[in-house]
Formats: structure tokens, C-alpha cells, sequence
């Protein structure tokens, strides 16, 4: 067997521009799913009882449907029901992070529940209100603790992008089979793709155990 | 002359309202009466000391006293006025009583300038530069300034209690509780935590100590409660409380401890 870069190196740009979609889709996909995976997380354990119900329902679901079947429904079934009809790039936004969420919110919730009650006390007793002790003591420190799954979140994350080629979304691994298909070069084009993600994800895990490693023990009381 | 009278003329400010008085109080967990009945006092400028076997309530009554704890019957006299039922108001009293807890629990993602300014800031809304001066004098206070931007799991057990104190006195308590201050400490840091109240008692602040450490309270305190199994056994001044005890169970608990004066 031949092997032929030729072809994918001269589509680089391409590529390229395929890339800095997959890393834009990923980023605003972490940043929107932690905001609405603590705000569910909250809403679970501390909203009215009407709330969690439907917010439990939400978790367990998402746990139980495939990712790829949340990210068509959306982009095929979503408009004939609603008339809502989202360009490709937003209705992957919108499939990661409702999916997403759900996982951010278990991660929260347990992060939360493991910042143990004399904190909550040592902030009751200054004074401050139930929101204000949440807001600058409890969940600070429940993000530290929550950084080593924060980081598969973001592995995750930037994976699972990879299935927004199924509608079409020209990200790097809709762009890799673009190029397969022209230029005939499977085997090279795929590889390289494999190869471009893990340079991506290899250094984002190892940087978050090593931010963990050094800012840990602020999470810990 | 009733012993009623006689506490009330031996007392430190006996003739002002008490900083703190507690009614008839009775807390359960369940079925289990974790204070059956009990009535004390803390006047102005007094050191009172708790004392008592492990389980036997004080650490409860003292967190009734900011509510962290509800109770199930009495009433808590704040000078004078009854701890109010809603929330916003508890938040008011709390802020003129300082907590020092067992296990310190500082806050550790915030270094110990931030842990003592973050009372101030947020409840006060006291300047940055205020809250900033008053937790370096406080700092100075306790002994601990060069440790101004360390993280709290960078000090000892008893450097973090300091702390812990500093940041209470942030918010200028009229009243300091310390629930069982020194008991998570090792032995050669308790003594720096018992100066620094000491040095806080001298200065006349109103304190409540739920202690096992029976040298402070011999020393320090004004007026001595003993503890057992949810009730006062016996209350009065430290030298009838060690040297003279009048009930039966001060003496057991005492010689348990090896207390010999």
C-alpha cells in the first residue's frame, strides 16, 4: 500500500478552517453547558418541587438518548414540529449543550453536596444570606473540586463535535470527509484527523490534571 | 439572700441587660431531648465557660444562640429582644455575634486576608480599603501578618484558628462564640489560640466558650456552667465551679478529667 499526503496537505487550509469551527463549536458548547449545568443543578436541589421534577426528567433522559439521536431530532424533526428552523452550526450548538448540561448538572450537583455543611455555617454566621453563601463559598470551591470532571466534559465535548458532519456542519471532520471523497484518499485523510484531535485533547487533559494538581487543595476544606 | 440574688449581685454589669439570656430552653432531635430546660446568662463583658461530658448539650445551646440550631421551646434573649423568626432579621443578629468553629473552617479558596475581608465586603459593604485595614490590624492582632496571602492549607491547625478569629472580630461582634476552640488542635498550637482569647477577654469582649480545656476556664472565666445530659447541673463563679464544686456530678466530671485545682 502507497501512501499519499499530497492530496490532504494541499486542502490544509481547508482543513484548517475546519478546525477553528470544531474548536469555536467546542468552546462555546463547554462555556454555555457549565452556565445551564449549574443552573439546573441548582434549580434541582434548591428550587420549588414543581421545578425538579421536569429538571430529573431532563437529567435521566439526556443519559439515556444517544447524543447523535438529540442532535438530528433537533435539526430534522425540531422545525416540522415547532417551525423552528436552526442553521446547522446552531442546531449542533444547541444539541451538545442541552446534552451536555444534563452531565454538567449530576457533576455539579455532586460537587456541591461534597462542600461539607461547616462552610455553609462559617458563611451563615458572618451574616451573609443563603444565595451569598452559595454564590462566594460553596460553589467556588465545588468548582475546584469539580475540575478533574470538568475535564472529561471537555473531552467529551470536543469529541462528540465530531457528529455535527452528519448535518452538515463543515467542521473538521465534515471538511476530512470532504476531502476523502475528492481526492480518493480515505486512509490518509482520516488518520489525519485522528492525529489532529488527539494533539488537540491530548494537552487540554494533561493541562487540567496539572491545574488541578497545583490549585487542588483550595477546593478542599 | 436567694442564690438568684446573689448571682445577680456577684456578676460582671448584673444590673445591665444580658448580652445574651436564655429561657426555659429545650431543643429535641426526634424523640431524644438534647436540652431539657435551660436558663443562663451572659452579661456584658463576661467570659462564660461551658463545660460538661461530650454529648451533653453546650455545644447545641451555644448554636441555638445564632440560630444555627432551632429550638423547640424558650426563648433566646438577644439584648433583651427575642431572636427574631425571619430570616433577614437572624442575618442582622448574626453579624454582632463572631462563630469560631471547631474544625476552623476557614474558607480555602480564599487566602487569610480574603477570608477575614469577605465578611465586611459582602454583609457590611465596607470599602475594599477598609475591610483591607481592618483585617491587616486584625492580622497583627492574632500574630499572623506574613501570612497575609497564604492559603489556609499552607498553616498549622492553631494558625488557621487565628484566623478563623480574625475573621470573626472583622465584622466587630458585641458577643464571640467559640465551640470548642482548641479540640481539633494538636497540643503544642493550643496554647497560642488560648492567648489570643485571653488577650480578647482582657480587652472586655463578651464571650461564650464551650471548652474542655479546664485551665482557661479556671483562669479566664467569669462565670462557669456545667453541662450533663442536656441540662445545667450546676452554674457560678470558677472558684466555687473547681475548687468547691456543690453538685455531685461537677465532681465526677472533674475527676474524670483528672482535675486537681
Amino acid at each position: 500500500m502507497d501512501f499519499d499526503f499530497s492530496a490532504v496537505i494541499d486542502s490544509w487550509q481547508y482543513l484548517a478552517g475546519g478546525l477553528g469551527l470544531t474548536l469555536l463549536l467546542s468552546a462555546l458548547t463547554v462555556i454555555l453547558s457549565l452556565i445551564c449545568g449549574v443552573a439546573v443543578a441548582l434549580g434541582r436541589m434548591y428550587g420549588p418541587k414543581w421545578l425538579s421534577i421536569p429538571l430529573v426528567f431532563y437529567i435521566d433522559s439526556m443519559r439515556a438518548i444517544p447524543v447523535l439521536v438529540v442532535l438530528v431530532w433537533i435539526y430534522f424533526a425540531l422545525p416540522l414540529l415547532t417551525g423552528l428552523n436552526l442553521p446547522p452550526f446552531w442546531a449542533a450548538l444547541v444539541a451538545l449543550t442541552f446534552h451536555i448540561s444534563a452531565y454538567v448538572a449530576e457533576i455539579v450537583r455532586a460537587g456541591i453536596g461534597s462542600v461539607r455543611a461547616g462552610q455553609t455555617q462559617a458563611g451563615l454566621v458572618l451574616g451573609m444570606s443563603e444565595a451569598q453563601v452559595m454564590r462566594k463559598i460553596v460553589l467556588p470551591q465545588a468548582l475546584i473540586r469539580m475540575l478533574p470532571s470538568i475535564g472529561s466534559i471537555i473531552s467529551i465535548t470536543i469529541k462528540d463535535t465530531a457528529i455535527a458532519a452528519v448535518i452538515a456542519v463543515p467542521e473538521l471532520m465534515k471538511r476530512t470527509e470532504t476531502v476523502s471523497g475528492q481526492s480518493f484518499r480515505p486512509m490518509e485523510a482520516f488518520t489525519v484527523a485522528m492525529v489532529v484531535y488527539f494533539l488537540i485533547l491530548f494537552p487540554v487533559t494533561r493541562l487540567i490534571d496539572l491545574l488541578y494538581k497545583n490549585i487542588g487543595y483550595r477546593g478542599r476544606s | 439572700m436567694t442564690a438568684m440574688a446573689a448571682e445577680l449581685q456577684n456578676r460582671k454589669n448584673a444590673d445591665q441587660t444580658p448580652v445574651v439570656e436564655y429561657r426555659s430552653i429545650r431543643k429535641l432531635y426526634g424523640e431524644f431531648v438534647a436540652i431539657g430546660s435551660v436558663s443562663a446568662r451572659v452579661n456584658k463583658g463576661e467570659v462564660v465557660c461551658l463545660i460538661g461530658p461530650s454529648g451533653s448539650g453546650k455545644s447545641t445551646l451555644l448554636r441555638t444562640t445564632n440560630a444555627l440550631e432551632e429550638i423547640q421551646g424558650g426563648d433566646i434573649l438577644i439584648d433583651g429582644k427575642p431572636l427574631p423568626p425571619k430570616k433577614a432579621d437572624i442575618r442582622k443578629v448574626r453579624q454582632q455575634m463572631g462563630m469560631v468553629f471547631q474544625n476552623f473552617e476557614l474558607f480555602p479558596h480564599k487566602t487569610v486576608l480574603e477570608n477575614i475581608t469577605v465578611g465586611p465586603l459582602t454583609v457590611l459593604k465596607v470599602s475594599e480599603q477598609e475591610a483591607r485595614k481592618r483585617a491587616v490590624a486584625l492580622l497583627e492582632k492574632v500574630g499572623l501578618s506574613d501570612k497575609a496571602d497564604k492559603y489556609p492549607a499552607n498553616l498549622s491547625g492553631g494558625q488557621q484558628q487565628r484566623v478563623a478569629i480574625a475573621r470573626a472580630l472583622a465584622m466587630q461582634p458585641d458577643v464571640m462564640l467559640f465551640d470548642e476552640p482548641t479540640s481539633a488542635l494538636d497540643p503544642e498550637t493550643i496554647g497560642e489560640v488560648l492567648n489570643v482569647m485571653k488577650r480578647l477577654a482582657e480587652e472586655g469582649m463578651t464571650m461564650i466558650v464551650v471548652t474542655h480545656e479546664m485551665t482557661f476556664a479556671r483562669r479566664v472565666a467569669d462565670w462557669v456552667i456545667v453541662f450533663d445530659r442536656g441540662s445545667i447541673v450546676e452554674q457560678g463563679p470558677p472558684a466555687q465551679i473547681f475548687d468547691n464544686p456543690q453538685a455531685d456530678r461537677t465532681r465526677d466530671f472533674l475527676s474524670h478529667l483528672g482535675w486537681d485545682g
